[in-house]
Protein backbone atom coordinates (compact mmCIF):
# COMPACT_ATOMS: atom_id res chain seq x y z
CA UNK A 1 0.00 0.00 0.00
CA UNK A 2 2.76 2.45 0.91
CA UNK A 3 4.42 1.85 -2.44
CA UNK A 4 1.23 2.68 -4.26
CA UNK A 5 0.97 6.10 -2.64
CA UNK A 6 4.34 7.35 -3.66
CA UNK A 7 3.85 11.05 -4.32
CA UNK A 8 3.71 12.13 -0.65
CA UNK A 9 7.49 12.64 -0.04
CA UNK A 10 7.86 14.62 -3.27
CA UNK A 11 4.98 16.84 -2.32
CA UNK A 12 6.48 17.59 1.09
CA UNK A 13 9.89 18.29 -0.38
CA UNK A 14 8.57 20.71 -2.99
CA UNK A 15 6.23 22.35 -0.52
CA UNK A 16 9.10 22.92 1.92
CA UNK A 17 11.21 24.31 -0.87
CA UNK A 18 8.53 26.86 -1.71
CA UNK A 19 7.83 27.77 1.92
CA UNK A 20 11.50 28.26 2.73
CA UNK A 21 11.87 30.91 0.07
CA UNK A 22 8.49 32.64 0.25
CA UNK A 23 5.81 33.53 2.74
CA UNK A 24 2.66 31.49 2.33
CA UNK A 25 -0.53 32.06 4.27
CA UNK A 26 -2.25 28.94 5.59
CA UNK A 27 -4.75 29.01 2.71
CA UNK A 28 -1.98 29.47 0.16
CA UNK A 29 -0.05 26.54 1.65
CA UNK A 30 -3.09 24.31 1.27
CA UNK A 31 -3.60 25.54 -2.30
CA UNK A 32 0.03 24.93 -3.19
CA UNK A 33 0.10 21.49 -1.60
CA UNK A 34 -2.91 20.46 -3.69
CA UNK A 35 -1.39 21.92 -6.85
CA UNK A 36 1.90 20.08 -6.30
CA UNK A 37 0.00 16.86 -5.62
CA UNK A 38 -1.97 17.31 -8.83
CA UNK A 39 1.14 18.30 -10.78
CA UNK A 40 2.83 15.05 -9.85
CA UNK A 41 -0.27 12.98 -10.55
CA UNK A 42 -0.74 14.65 -13.92
CA UNK A 43 2.84 13.97 -14.92
CA UNK A 44 4.39 17.42 -14.70
CA UNK A 45 8.12 16.76 -14.21
CA UNK A 46 9.42 17.47 -10.71
CA UNK A 47 12.09 19.74 -12.19
CA UNK A 48 9.44 21.88 -13.85
CA UNK A 49 7.58 22.25 -10.56
CA UNK A 50 10.82 23.05 -8.77
CA UNK A 51 11.82 25.60 -11.42
CA UNK A 52 8.44 27.25 -11.08
CA UNK A 53 8.99 27.59 -7.35
CA UNK A 54 12.52 28.98 -7.76
CA UNK A 55 11.75 31.35 -10.63
CA UNK A 56 8.76 33.12 -9.17
CA UNK A 57 9.07 35.44 -6.26
CA UNK A 58 5.74 35.37 -4.47
CA UNK A 59 3.33 32.77 -3.21
CA UNK A 60 0.54 34.23 -5.31
CA UNK A 61 2.66 34.06 -8.44
CA UNK A 62 3.82 30.49 -7.84
CA UNK A 63 0.25 29.33 -7.32
CA UNK A 64 -1.01 31.15 -10.36
CA UNK A 65 1.72 29.91 -12.71
CA UNK A 66 1.51 26.34 -11.49
CA UNK A 67 -2.25 26.39 -11.87
CA UNK A 68 -1.90 27.62 -15.45
CA UNK A 69 0.61 24.91 -16.25
CA UNK A 70 -1.80 22.27 -15.00
CA UNK A 71 -4.89 23.46 -16.81
CA UNK A 72 -4.18 21.67 -20.11
CA UNK A 73 -3.17 18.52 -18.27
CA UNK A 74 -6.38 18.22 -16.27
CA UNK A 75 -8.06 15.87 -18.68
CA UNK A 76 -8.03 12.12 -18.55
CA UNK A 77 -5.83 10.47 -21.16
CA UNK B 1 -13.57 -15.79 -2.54
CA UNK B 2 -14.94 -15.09 0.94
CA UNK B 3 -12.54 -15.76 3.82
CA UNK B 4 -14.55 -14.23 6.62
CA UNK B 5 -18.27 -14.06 7.25
CA UNK B 6 -19.57 -11.78 9.96
CA UNK B 7 -23.18 -12.44 10.86
CA UNK B 8 -25.74 -10.91 13.13
CA UNK B 9 -26.58 -13.46 15.83
CA UNK B 10 -30.28 -12.95 15.22
CA UNK B 11 -30.06 -14.26 11.65
CA UNK B 12 -27.61 -17.08 12.18
CA UNK B 13 -30.39 -19.59 11.54
CA UNK B 14 -31.89 -17.77 8.54
CA UNK B 15 -32.01 -20.01 5.48
CA UNK B 16 -29.92 -17.61 3.40
CA UNK B 17 -27.29 -17.41 6.14
CA UNK B 18 -27.18 -21.18 6.36
CA UNK B 19 -26.83 -21.49 2.58
CA UNK B 20 -23.90 -19.10 2.62
CA UNK B 21 -22.22 -20.85 5.53
CA UNK B 22 -22.48 -24.06 3.53
CA UNK B 23 -21.26 -22.34 0.39
CA UNK B 24 -18.09 -21.09 2.14
CA UNK B 25 -17.36 -23.83 4.68
CA UNK B 26 -13.77 -22.68 5.21
CA UNK B 27 -14.69 -19.09 5.91
CA UNK B 28 -14.13 -17.90 9.45
CA UNK B 29 -17.49 -17.09 11.07
CA UNK B 30 -17.67 -14.16 13.44
CA UNK B 31 -20.93 -13.24 15.21
CA UNK B 32 -21.95 -9.69 15.96
CA UNK B 33 -25.04 -7.96 17.30
CA UNK B 34 -25.40 -5.47 14.47
CA UNK B 35 -23.61 -5.14 11.14
CA UNK B 36 -22.75 -1.53 11.86
CA UNK B 37 -20.32 -2.69 14.57
CA UNK B 38 -18.16 -4.05 11.78
CA UNK B 39 -19.12 -1.87 8.85
CA UNK B 40 -19.36 1.63 10.24
CA UNK B 41 -16.31 2.32 12.44
CA UNK B 42 -14.18 5.08 11.03
CA UNK B 43 -10.52 4.58 10.44
CA UNK B 44 -10.98 1.45 8.38
CA UNK B 45 -8.99 1.34 5.17
CA UNK B 46 -11.43 0.96 2.32
CA UNK B 47 -8.63 0.53 -0.18
CA UNK B 48 -6.99 -2.25 1.76
CA UNK B 49 -10.28 -4.03 2.48
CA UNK B 50 -11.18 -3.86 -1.21
CA UNK B 51 -8.39 -6.35 -1.88
CA UNK B 52 -10.17 -9.03 0.13
CA UNK B 53 -13.60 -8.01 1.37
CA UNK B 54 -15.43 -9.99 4.00
CA UNK B 55 -19.12 -10.78 3.85
CA UNK B 56 -21.41 -9.38 6.53
CA UNK B 57 -24.84 -10.94 6.89
CA UNK B 58 -27.50 -8.72 8.33
CA UNK B 59 -31.18 -7.98 8.22
CA UNK B 60 -32.38 -4.56 7.28
CA UNK B 61 -34.78 -3.38 9.96
CA UNK B 62 -34.75 0.22 8.80
CA UNK B 63 -36.33 1.90 5.84
CA UNK B 64 -36.27 -0.56 2.98
CA UNK B 65 -37.32 1.63 0.07
CA UNK B 66 -36.00 5.10 -0.58
CA UNK B 67 -37.66 7.62 -2.81
CA UNK B 68 -35.54 9.13 -5.51
CA UNK B 69 -36.27 12.27 -7.47
CA UNK B 70 -38.21 12.00 -10.69
CA UNK B 71 -35.19 13.57 -12.44
CA UNK B 72 -33.38 10.30 -11.80
CA UNK B 73 -36.08 8.18 -13.31
CA UNK B 74 -36.43 6.56 -16.69
CA UNK B 75 -39.96 7.59 -17.46
CA UNK B 76 -41.82 6.67 -14.29
CA UNK B 77 -43.25 9.17 -11.85
CA UNK B 78 -42.76 7.11 -8.72
CA UNK B 79 -39.18 5.96 -8.26
CA UNK B 80 -37.60 4.09 -5.40
CA UNK B 81 -34.31 2.41 -4.80
CA UNK B 82 -33.58 -0.45 -2.50
CA UNK B 83 -30.38 -2.11 -1.45
CA UNK B 84 -30.19 -5.77 -0.62
CA UNK B 85 -26.41 -5.44 -0.79
CA UNK B 86 -23.97 -2.70 0.13
CA UNK B 87 -20.77 -2.46 -1.90
CA UNK B 88 -19.64 -3.99 -5.12
CA UNK B 89 -17.11 -6.54 -6.29
CA UNK B 90 -15.88 -4.12 -8.95
CA UNK B 91 -13.55 -1.27 -8.19
CA UNK B 92 -14.51 1.72 -10.30
CA UNK B 93 -12.48 4.71 -9.33
CA UNK B 94 -15.36 7.13 -9.93
CA UNK B 95 -17.77 5.19 -7.71
CA UNK B 96 -19.31 7.14 -4.84
CA UNK B 97 -19.48 4.03 -2.65
CA UNK B 98 -15.78 4.50 -1.84
CA UNK B 99 -16.63 7.86 -0.38
CA UNK B 100 -19.89 6.90 1.25
CA UNK B 101 -18.91 3.81 3.20
CA UNK B 102 -16.17 3.37 5.78
CA UNK B 103 -15.72 -0.25 4.80
CA UNK B 104 -15.37 -2.19 1.57
CA UNK B 105 -16.88 -5.34 3.10
CA UNK B 106 -20.05 -6.61 1.49
CA UNK B 107 -23.18 -6.27 3.60
CA UNK B 108 -25.92 -8.62 2.49
CA UNK B 109 -29.37 -8.06 3.95
CA UNK B 110 -30.93 -11.49 3.94
CA UNK B 111 -34.52 -10.47 4.63
CA UNK B 112 -35.58 -10.31 0.97
CA UNK B 113 -39.16 -11.11 1.90
CA UNK B 114 -39.43 -7.85 3.84
CA UNK B 115 -38.20 -5.90 0.83
CA UNK B 116 -40.77 -7.61 -1.33
CA UNK B 117 -43.61 -6.85 1.12
CA UNK B 118 -42.61 -3.21 1.04
CA UNK B 119 -42.44 -3.19 -2.75
CA UNK B 120 -45.96 -4.66 -2.92
CA UNK B 121 -47.29 -2.15 -0.42
CA UNK B 122 -45.76 0.76 -2.27
CA UNK B 123 -47.03 -0.49 -5.60
CA UNK B 124 -50.54 -0.87 -4.21
CA UNK B 125 -50.47 2.70 -2.90
CA UNK B 126 -50.15 3.99 -6.42
CA UNK B 127 -53.46 4.49 -8.14
CA UNK B 128 -52.54 5.39 -11.65
CA UNK B 129 -48.81 5.62 -12.17
CA UNK B 130 -46.16 2.97 -12.49
CA UNK B 131 -43.79 2.39 -9.58
CA UNK B 132 -40.17 1.84 -10.45
CA UNK B 133 -37.75 0.05 -8.17
CA UNK B 134 -34.04 0.47 -8.77
CA UNK B 135 -31.81 -2.18 -7.30
CA UNK B 136 -28.33 -1.29 -8.47
CA UNK B 137 -27.71 1.82 -6.46
CA UNK B 138 -25.50 0.71 -3.58
CA UNK B 139 -24.26 -2.38 -5.42
CA UNK B 140 -24.20 -4.05 -8.83
CA UNK B 141 -27.52 -5.84 -9.25
CA UNK B 142 -26.15 -9.00 -10.85
CA UNK B 143 -22.42 -9.25 -10.26
CA UNK B 144 -22.74 -11.25 -7.05
CA UNK B 145 -25.83 -13.25 -8.03
CA UNK B 146 -24.09 -16.54 -7.30
CA UNK B 147 -23.80 -15.44 -3.66
CA UNK B 148 -26.90 -13.34 -3.20
CA UNK B 149 -29.51 -15.19 -5.25
CA UNK B 150 -31.11 -11.76 -5.60
CA UNK B 151 -32.51 -12.05 -9.12
CA UNK B 152 -33.47 -15.66 -8.49
CA UNK B 153 -35.72 -14.46 -5.69
CA UNK B 154 -37.07 -11.22 -7.12
CA UNK B 155 -37.68 -12.04 -10.79
CA UNK B 156 -40.51 -14.52 -10.12
CA UNK B 157 -42.06 -11.96 -7.76
CA UNK B 158 -42.00 -9.21 -10.37
CA UNK B 159 -43.31 -11.65 -12.93
CA UNK B 160 -46.60 -11.88 -11.07
CA UNK B 161 -46.68 -8.16 -10.25
CA UNK B 162 -46.69 -6.43 -13.63
CA UNK B 163 -47.56 -3.02 -12.21
CA UNK B 164 -44.22 -2.90 -10.40
CA UNK B 165 -41.15 -2.19 -12.53
CA UNK B 166 -37.62 -3.24 -11.72
CA UNK B 167 -34.33 -1.96 -13.01
CA UNK B 168 -31.37 -4.27 -12.65
CA UNK B 169 -28.28 -2.15 -13.12
CA UNK B 170 -25.05 -3.94 -13.83
CA UNK B 171 -21.65 -4.16 -15.43
CA UNK B 172 -21.68 -7.90 -15.02
CA UNK B 173 -21.74 -10.39 -17.84
CA UNK B 174 -23.00 -13.01 -15.46
CA UNK B 175 -26.46 -12.99 -16.99
CA UNK B 176 -27.24 -16.69 -17.01
CA UNK B 177 -29.98 -16.13 -14.44
CA UNK B 178 -31.80 -14.01 -17.03
CA UNK B 179 -31.07 -16.21 -20.03
CA UNK B 180 -32.67 -19.13 -18.24
CA UNK B 181 -35.88 -17.21 -17.70
CA UNK B 182 -38.63 -15.84 -19.84
CA UNK B 183 -38.16 -12.08 -20.47
CA UNK B 184 -40.34 -9.88 -18.30
CA UNK B 185 -41.94 -6.74 -19.67
CA UNK B 186 -41.60 -4.98 -16.33
CA UNK B 187 -37.88 -5.63 -15.84
CA UNK B 188 -35.14 -3.61 -17.49
CA UNK B 189 -31.58 -4.86 -17.50
CA UNK B 190 -29.43 -1.77 -17.65
CA UNK B 191 -25.74 -1.89 -18.48
CA UNK B 192 -23.36 0.93 -17.62
CA UNK B 193 -20.63 1.98 -20.01
CA UNK B 194 -17.74 4.35 -20.39
CA UNK B 195 -15.50 4.38 -23.49
CA UNK B 196 -12.91 1.63 -23.70
CA UNK B 197 -9.96 3.91 -22.86
CA UNK B 198 -11.71 5.21 -19.75
CA UNK B 199 -12.91 1.79 -18.69
CA UNK B 200 -9.36 0.46 -18.83
CA UNK B 201 -8.13 3.28 -16.62
CA UNK B 202 -10.96 3.52 -14.13
CA UNK B 203 -13.08 0.37 -14.05
CA UNK B 204 -10.87 -2.12 -12.25
CA UNK B 205 -12.02 -5.71 -12.28
CA UNK B 206 -14.96 -4.91 -14.54
CA UNK B 207 -15.70 -7.12 -17.58
CA UNK B 208 -14.44 -5.63 -20.84
CA UNK B 209 -16.66 -3.44 -22.97
CA UNK B 210 -16.62 -6.17 -25.59
CA UNK B 211 -17.97 -8.79 -23.21
CA UNK B 212 -20.61 -6.41 -21.86
CA UNK B 213 -21.71 -5.67 -25.42
CA UNK B 214 -21.98 -9.38 -26.04
CA UNK B 215 -24.12 -9.76 -22.91
CA UNK B 216 -26.44 -6.91 -23.83
CA UNK B 217 -26.75 -8.27 -27.36
CA UNK B 218 -27.71 -11.73 -26.13
CA UNK B 219 -30.28 -10.43 -23.67
CA UNK B 220 -31.76 -8.10 -26.24
CA UNK B 221 -31.99 -10.94 -28.73
CA UNK B 222 -33.79 -13.05 -26.14
CA UNK B 223 -36.39 -10.34 -25.73
CA UNK B 224 -35.29 -8.70 -22.48
CA UNK B 225 -35.81 -4.97 -22.27
CA UNK B 226 -32.36 -3.46 -21.98
CA UNK B 227 -31.14 -0.09 -20.84
CA UNK B 228 -27.95 1.78 -21.49
CA UNK B 229 -26.47 3.90 -18.74
CA UNK B 230 -23.83 6.45 -19.66
CA UNK B 231 -23.21 7.40 -16.10
CA UNK B 232 -20.90 8.96 -15.11
CA UNK B 233 -19.84 10.84 -18.18
CA UNK B 234 -16.09 11.26 -17.85
CA UNK B 235 -14.21 14.17 -19.38
CA UNK B 236 -11.31 12.85 -21.42
CA UNK B 237 -9.10 13.41 -24.43
CA UNK B 238 -10.75 12.73 -27.79
CA UNK B 239 -14.03 12.88 -25.95
CA UNK B 240 -16.35 13.07 -28.93
CA UNK B 241 -14.49 10.45 -30.94
CA UNK B 242 -14.47 7.97 -28.04
CA UNK B 243 -18.10 8.42 -27.06
CA UNK B 244 -19.19 8.34 -30.69
CA UNK B 245 -17.44 4.99 -31.14
CA UNK B 246 -18.88 3.65 -27.89
CA UNK B 247 -22.43 4.54 -28.88
CA UNK B 248 -21.98 3.03 -32.32
CA UNK B 249 -20.70 -0.19 -30.77
CA UNK B 250 -23.54 -0.31 -28.25
CA UNK B 251 -26.43 0.34 -30.58
CA UNK B 252 -25.20 -2.14 -33.14
CA UNK B 253 -25.85 -4.77 -30.49
CA UNK B 254 -29.35 -3.87 -29.39
CA UNK B 255 -32.59 -4.62 -31.14
CA UNK B 256 -34.35 -1.22 -31.25
CA UNK B 257 -37.62 -2.73 -30.04
CA UNK B 258 -35.93 -4.01 -26.93
CA UNK B 259 -34.14 -0.81 -26.03
CA UNK B 260 -36.05 0.52 -23.05
CA UNK B 261 -34.09 3.63 -22.18
CA UNK B 262 -30.78 5.41 -22.28
CA UNK B 263 -29.68 7.65 -19.45
CA UNK B 264 -26.91 10.15 -19.07
CA UNK B 265 -25.43 11.22 -15.77
CA UNK B 266 -22.68 13.63 -14.91
CA UNK B 267 -19.78 12.83 -12.59
CA UNK B 268 -21.04 14.38 -9.38
CA UNK B 269 -20.96 13.57 -5.69
CA UNK B 270 -21.04 15.17 -2.23
CA UNK B 271 -17.85 17.02 -1.38
CA UNK B 272 -17.23 14.86 1.69
CA UNK B 273 -17.32 11.67 -0.41
CA UNK B 274 -14.96 13.15 -2.95
CA UNK B 275 -12.47 14.26 -0.29
CA UNK B 276 -12.43 10.76 1.14
CA UNK B 277 -11.87 9.21 -2.28
CA UNK B 278 -9.06 11.65 -3.00
CA UNK B 279 -7.35 10.61 0.22
CA UNK B 280 -7.78 6.95 -0.62
CA UNK B 281 -6.28 7.34 -4.10
CA UNK B 282 -4.09 10.45 -4.16
CA UNK B 283 -2.33 9.18 -7.28
CA UNK B 284 -5.57 9.02 -9.30
CA UNK B 285 -5.57 11.43 -12.31
CA UNK B 286 -9.38 11.48 -12.37
CA UNK B 287 -9.38 13.39 -9.10
CA UNK B 288 -6.94 15.97 -10.45
CA UNK B 289 -9.33 16.77 -13.29
CA UNK B 290 -11.20 19.98 -14.02
CA UNK B 291 -13.40 19.62 -10.98
CA UNK B 292 -15.01 22.13 -8.73
CA UNK B 293 -16.78 21.97 -5.40
CA UNK B 294 -19.89 24.05 -4.98
CA UNK B 295 -23.36 23.69 -3.49
CA UNK B 296 -22.14 20.72 -1.43
CA UNK B 297 -21.17 18.69 -4.54
CA UNK B 298 -17.96 18.04 -6.43
CA UNK B 299 -18.39 17.88 -10.19
CA UNK B 300 -16.75 19.02 -13.39
CA UNK B 301 -16.77 22.76 -13.92
CA UNK B 302 -20.30 23.64 -15.08
CA UNK B 303 -19.15 24.69 -18.57
CA UNK B 304 -17.34 21.37 -19.09
CA UNK B 305 -20.21 19.33 -17.68
CA UNK B 306 -22.73 21.13 -19.86
CA UNK B 307 -20.61 20.70 -22.98
CA UNK B 308 -19.90 17.01 -22.38
CA UNK B 309 -23.49 16.12 -21.58
CA UNK B 310 -24.66 18.07 -24.59
CA UNK B 311 -22.19 16.27 -26.86
CA UNK B 312 -23.32 12.87 -25.57
CA UNK B 313 -26.92 13.84 -25.96
CA UNK B 314 -26.44 14.86 -29.59
CA UNK B 315 -24.54 11.68 -30.34
CA UNK B 316 -27.14 9.52 -28.65
CA UNK B 317 -30.00 11.13 -30.51
CA UNK B 318 -28.56 9.62 -33.67
CA UNK B 319 -29.64 6.26 -32.27
CA UNK B 320 -32.49 6.87 -29.83
CA UNK B 321 -35.57 9.03 -29.72
CA UNK B 322 -35.99 11.88 -27.24
CA UNK B 323 -38.59 9.86 -25.35
CA UNK B 324 -36.09 7.16 -24.51
CA UNK B 325 -33.25 9.47 -23.55
CA UNK B 326 -33.05 10.64 -19.96
CA UNK B 327 -30.66 12.98 -18.24
CA UNK B 328 -30.39 11.74 -14.68
CA UNK B 329 -29.46 14.34 -12.16
CA UNK B 330 -29.11 12.82 -8.78
CA UNK B 331 -27.95 14.62 -5.70
CA UNK B 332 -26.78 11.89 -3.38
CA UNK B 333 -27.79 12.65 0.19
CA UNK B 334 -24.84 13.27 2.51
Amino acid sequence: MADEISTEPHVSKLLNQAQNDNHFTKTQSIQLEKLIQHALVLGLPTKEISDCIITHSSAKEIISVLDQKLTPLRILK
Amino acid sequence: MIDTIYFEREIEGHSRSQELFARFPKAQRIPCDHYKEVFNPRGQNFRLQKKNPSLILSQNKGKLLHEIPSTYGIGGKRNFYFSHLLNCMYDCRYCFLQGMFSSAHYVLFVNYEDYWDEICLTTEQSNDSKSWFFSGYDCDSLAMESITGFAEFFLPKFKVTPEAFLELRTKSVNTSILKDKEPLANVVVAFSFTPQEISEQLEHGVPSIESRLKAIHELSKLGWQVGVRIDPVIDCEEFEKRYRRLFKDIFEQIRPDNLHSVSLGAFRMPIAFFKKMEKLYPEEPLFAGNLTSQDSNTSYHPAIEKKRISTCRSLLLEYVSEEKLFHCELNIPE
